[in-house]
């Protein structure tokens, strides 16, 4: 059985100012089994964001191999792997990124739109399940943050991901808060057998995994970042 | 349920001040240009008056815009007058169908008393019907008045009015002749509605008016049996029995030295029309400057807002929305702009040609359909949607080019 998600040769360079190349991946290899987890840590600058974002298919690599369950992202078409990544992978950020225009119910629907199964009764179970039953018309400016992340969280989850990708899930919570989220996500991303992949520097939470990878010593580049 | 156009709806509200400037923006530019090109077609449906029952219109030597805008608009001054015995040649003339003589010279609070016979309530099967009390009798010093000058005026059948001397009022030259209104007539829809109607026997014996038929001067002054030489009319209205045989009189009276005639009278006014055409292009000109200027406000509305949305477009990506999904996004929203205010421009159309066919009507009598169907009703809303999504394509592949994963980093 193909791993959920398996990484060979990875590269990402970009072109500074000043013309030159400055490569800011380089990773061999990179395996996660599905409905297993992995904290990645690494100092600032190490390109965790760019890993997370090449692995979803934002950004394109220069070389490699992106394989989720067996589909190479990275020989999908640009259509193809909007749709994918809509379907398959769960992103959850630090900021939440939630569409400030929209209520608590529109953002976890809009998450679903793009998968192309929008519904209304499953948002709202979702949004029940992270505790916002009473909060589905608020709007993200009238969230607590800790209500902004379990929107957040709910929109990454509602479509059943088999991939759920997390950048700094409690870089903007207080302790008590970040617990209760990091909780929530694990117990998510059981219920759904979701694999887990979260980018952190909190070492407490990192200190509830099993699995922790160094981003430093995968990604041979070193500190061209 | 959650589509481009939803999305686009939302941030339309969020911005709302900024919609409602662009959309009125555009409402005002959709208005004045589907006014402009409406009231164009309708004023010259309007004063080609169908139906008038006569074709040519005899007067004095001079112009023949004067003397048809004299003679059925009740506008402008009269050219001149002609002999009676020229009306009398007409009348009894085998080729000709009705001549309707026609005298102008009074007033009464501004709006025209005309001499002329009881023909003029019958000659057209469409003409002036009598809504309240009789057409006049010949013999004796009775008026019919017109619908607009009995709702201004108030007058009503059994009053009794003095004219005023001159086509202008002036309230220190009024006739002593008294004359009765015994009828009131229907609406017409044109100039005739802002008319008073004498018999042209009473007319000619008015107290200070001067008879030239003969050449020498004559005054009435109440006398009833003027002898014929002495009458003068300021025109003659005139069907003919064929239109060929209407180009054999016309070339006749048109080559003598005694008169001119206007024929065919739709012809002096699309004459006219040709003529002032120019300020109605320029008028064209000015509307699609003004389109293309409500276009730009969507364009600066819309692109204005990018900045702020360059990280609501880098979330719906990275949530799997597709970046043409992004062009809907934005072409729905130039689309619903441009659909609200051509909604609007419709409202302002109806109001200014409202506005400006009570004027037209107030100063001609000349009624404008203002809600009647113009082509130009759907071709301006279209046109002005088409040209707001062509320019709202330039924000939208600036959303197209969205540069995901750098927008989605954290702002602080």
């Amino acid at each position: 059985m193909d791993p959920l998600l398996k990484i060979t040769g990875l590269q990402k360079s970009y072109k500074s100012p000043d013309g030159q190349i400055n490569q800011v991946i380089n990773v061999p290899e990179f395996e996660l089994a599905h409905s297993s987890e992995v904290a990645l840590i690494g100092r600032s600058g190490t390109g965790k964001s760019t890993f997370l974002n090449l692995i979803c298919g934002i950004l394109k690599p220069d070389e490699g191999e992106v394989l989720i369950s067996g589909t190479s992202m990275t020989s999908l078409k640009e259509s193809a792997k909007d749709r994918f990544r809509a379907v398959n992978i769960g992103y959850i950020f630090q900021t939440f990124n939630l569409l400030q225009n929209f209520t608590a119910l529109e953002n976890v629907m809009i998450g679903m739109r793009f998968a192309g199964k929008v519904d209304k009764k499953k948002a709202i179970e979702v949004l029940e399940k992270v505790g916002l039953a009473d909060r589905l018309e608020y709007r993200p400016a009238q969230l607590s943050t800790g209500q902004q992340q379990r929107v957040a969280l709910a929109r990454a989850l509602v479509n059943e991901p088999e991939l759920v990708i997390a950048d700094e899930p409690t870089g903007n919570l207080d302790p008590t808060l970040a617990t209760t989220a990091m909780t929530l996500i694990r117990e998510l991303c059981h219920e759904n057998h979701a694999g887990l992949l979260v980018v952190s520097h909190d070492k407490d939470l990192i200190s509830t995994f099993d699995r922790v990878d160094d981003l430093s010593k995968i990604n041979i580049v070193g500190d061209q970042s | 349920m959650i589509g481009s156009q939803f999305i686009a709806i939302r941030s339309l509200k969020s911005n709302a001040l900024s919609t409602f400037i662009t959309s009125f923006s555009i409402a005002l530019a959709c208005g004045l240009m589907m006014a402009v090109y409406a009231f164009k077609e309708q004023a010259r449906d309007a004063f080609m008056l169908k139906d008038l029952g006569y074709d040519a219109v005899v007067g004095a030597k001079g112009s023949q815009l004067q003397l048809v805008l004299n003679s059925i608009y009740h506008l402008e001054q009269s050219p001149g007058n002609i002999p009676w015995e020229l009306y009398k040649e007409l009348k009894t003339n085998p080729m000709v169908r009705s001549a309707i003589p026609m005298a102008v010279g009074d007033n009464f609070h501004g709006y025209r008393i005309v001499g002329t016979t009881g023909e003029i309530f019958t000659h057209n099967k469409n003409g002036m019907a009598v809504k309240d009390g009789r057409v006049f009798d010949e013999t004796k010093n009775e008026a019919v008045v017109g619908s607009i000058v009995a709702e201004k005026t108030g007058l009503k059948v059994g009053d009794i009015i003095k004219p005023y001397h001159g086509l202008s009022f002036n309230p220190n030259d009024q006739h002593d002749d008294e004359y009765v209104i015994v009828g009131i007539l229907d609406n017409t829809n044109t100039p005739n509605d802002r008319v008073i109607w004498i018999p042209i026997d009473s007319f000619f014996t008015i107290g200070g008016h001067v008879l030239r038929g003969s050449g020498e001067e004559f005054e009435a002054n109440g006398q009833r049996d003027i002898p014929d030489k002495h009458k003068e009319v300021s025109s003659v209205l005139v069907g003919f029995k064929s239109p060929i045989l209407a180009h054999r009189i016309a070339a006749k009276i048109n080559s003598g030295d005694q008169a001119s005639i206007a024929y065919p009278v739709a012809t002096v006014m699309l004459d006219l029309f040709n003529k002032v055409g120019w300020v109605h292009k320029v008028l064209e000109m000015v509307t699609w400057l003004i389109m293309v200027v409500a276009a730009a406000t969507v364009l600066v509305s819309i692109y204005n807002s990018m900045n702020e949305r360059r990280r609501e477009f880098a979330i719906l990506r990275s949530l799997g929305a597709p970046r043409s999904k992004l062009i809907s996004i934005i072409l729905s929203q130039a689309f619903v702009l441009s659909l609200l205010g051509v909604i609007g421009g419709l409202i302002i159309y109806g109001i200014i040609l409202t506005i400006a066919g009570l004027q037209i009507r107030a100063q001609t009598g000349v009624l404008l359909e203002v809600f009647k169907f113009s082509h130009i009703l759907w071709i301006g809303p279209l046109v002005m949607i088409l040209i707001s999504l062509i320019v709202a394509m330039i924000p939208a592949l600036k959303a197209y080019k969205t540069d995901v994963s750098e927008n989605l980093k954290p702002t602080s």
